[in-house]
């Protein structure tokens, strides 16, 4: 809505997959994932995936940061976890529901796992400029209490993705593992590391 | 007690001062929240109405008399609430704060009675589960 009505974010914030490992220490190409209520897998690196973001104290990164690409096989998924959707004024998309399973495999990636949502910092940008105007930092503890205060202001704020849903994947994901109906993978090859996004410039007219 | 109605107007009564007569009459304290009207043309009307229910229930008589449907607001709200996936866009619009999240769930709460049929999370949810007949 105009002039700072209201603030929308995604992720699940503490429960994000790729905020619990943001060293993708574990989660790399070829690792095995819940995928829409079926298998898949991570197949790549995702679109505008940029490791050169720089991170907070919590070694967090503090804006857009590491995507990925995933494959499953679509007849095998749920409509409880793949919808489609159409956002006004922007087109079509998808719900999708991704789980990952993050291995503690030292003291590091426990600490990594134990990310609380007032460690998660990000940037808030001003969709309704044409240049996405930062307009300040925030934090997921202050985003899911219902409000933020950017320059003063008192902004009312709403998820996009579902984090109920997030727990259902989470307690479904667990439920495979300790059936042993889900085996965890190692990647075949790791992420990237210092990529960076290169910005299009546009030259005259 | 307070309630929300749509009352929708032929076009031939559009003309005659139904709400006043609802005051008037009745001791119906009225809010207008949203209003639709045409000459000419059908008319739609979202009252709360604040009162006791016996005078309620008379000027609701006076209305139907009239020829006026009188629906409870959440008769004109259609939301699917079993293919709802609580992603919370809808509540990103709603100023009337009829739609909310569960603080713990983290479910959609839906509060019709809070609605005051703006219309906007009609656009809002990606899924295309809210519908408004007003």
């Amino acid at each position: 809505m105009p002039k700072s009505w209201n603030a929308t974010y995604s992720t699940s914030g503490e429960l994000s997959p790729l905020l619990n490992d943001p060293e993708l220490r574990t989660i790399g190409i070829g690792t095995r994932i819940f995928l829409g209520g079926a298998q898949g897998y991570v197949s790549w690196n995702g679109t505008q995936f940029n490791t050169s973001v720089p991170k907070n104290t919590s070694g967090i990164p503090k804006s857009n940061s590491a995507t990925i690409a995933v494959i499953g096989d679509l007849k095998k998924m749920h409509t409880d976890f793949i919808k489609a959707g159409y956002f006004e004024k922007y087109g079509v998309s998808i719900f999708i529901g991704i789980g990952i399973p993050i291995p503690l495999l030292d003291e590091e990636m426990a600490a990594f796992v134990s990310i609380q949502n007032e460690q998660i910092e990000t940037t808030v940008f001003d969709y309704g400029s044409p240049e996405h105007t930062t307009m300040g930092t925030t934090n997921y503890k202050d985003l899911q209490s219902g409000e933020i205060q950017i320059n003063g202001k008192k902004i009312r704020t709403a998820p996009l993705s579902s984090i109920s849903k997030a727990r259902t994947i989470a307690g479904e994901l667990r439920k495979w593992i300790s059936n042993k109906e889900f085996y965890l993978t190692e990647p075949v090859q790791l992420f990237p590391t210092k990529t960076s996004l290169n910005k299009l410039n546009i030259k005259g007219e | 007690m307070k309630r929300r109605y749509v009352l929708t107007f032929p076009p031939e009564i559009v003309d005659e001062p139904i709400t006043y007569n609802l005051i008037r009459n009745y001791d119906l304290k009225i809010n207008i929240l949203k209003a639709e009207i045409n000459p000419g043309k059908e008319g739609n009307l979202l009252l709360e109405f604040e009162s006791e229910k016996a005078n309620l229930d008379k000027g609701i008589n006076y209305l139907e008399e009239k020829n006026i449907a009188c629906l409870p607001i959440e008769a004109k709200i259609r939301f699917d609430q079993q293919a709802c996936i609580h992603c919370g866009s809808c509540t990103a619009v709603c100023f009337s704060r009829a739609l909310t999240m569960h603080k713990l769930s983290w479910e959609l709460i839906f509060e019709p009675e809070k609605c005051v049929a703006c219309g906007l999370c009609v656009k809002a949810c990606p899924l295309e589960l809210f519908h408004l007949d007003f």
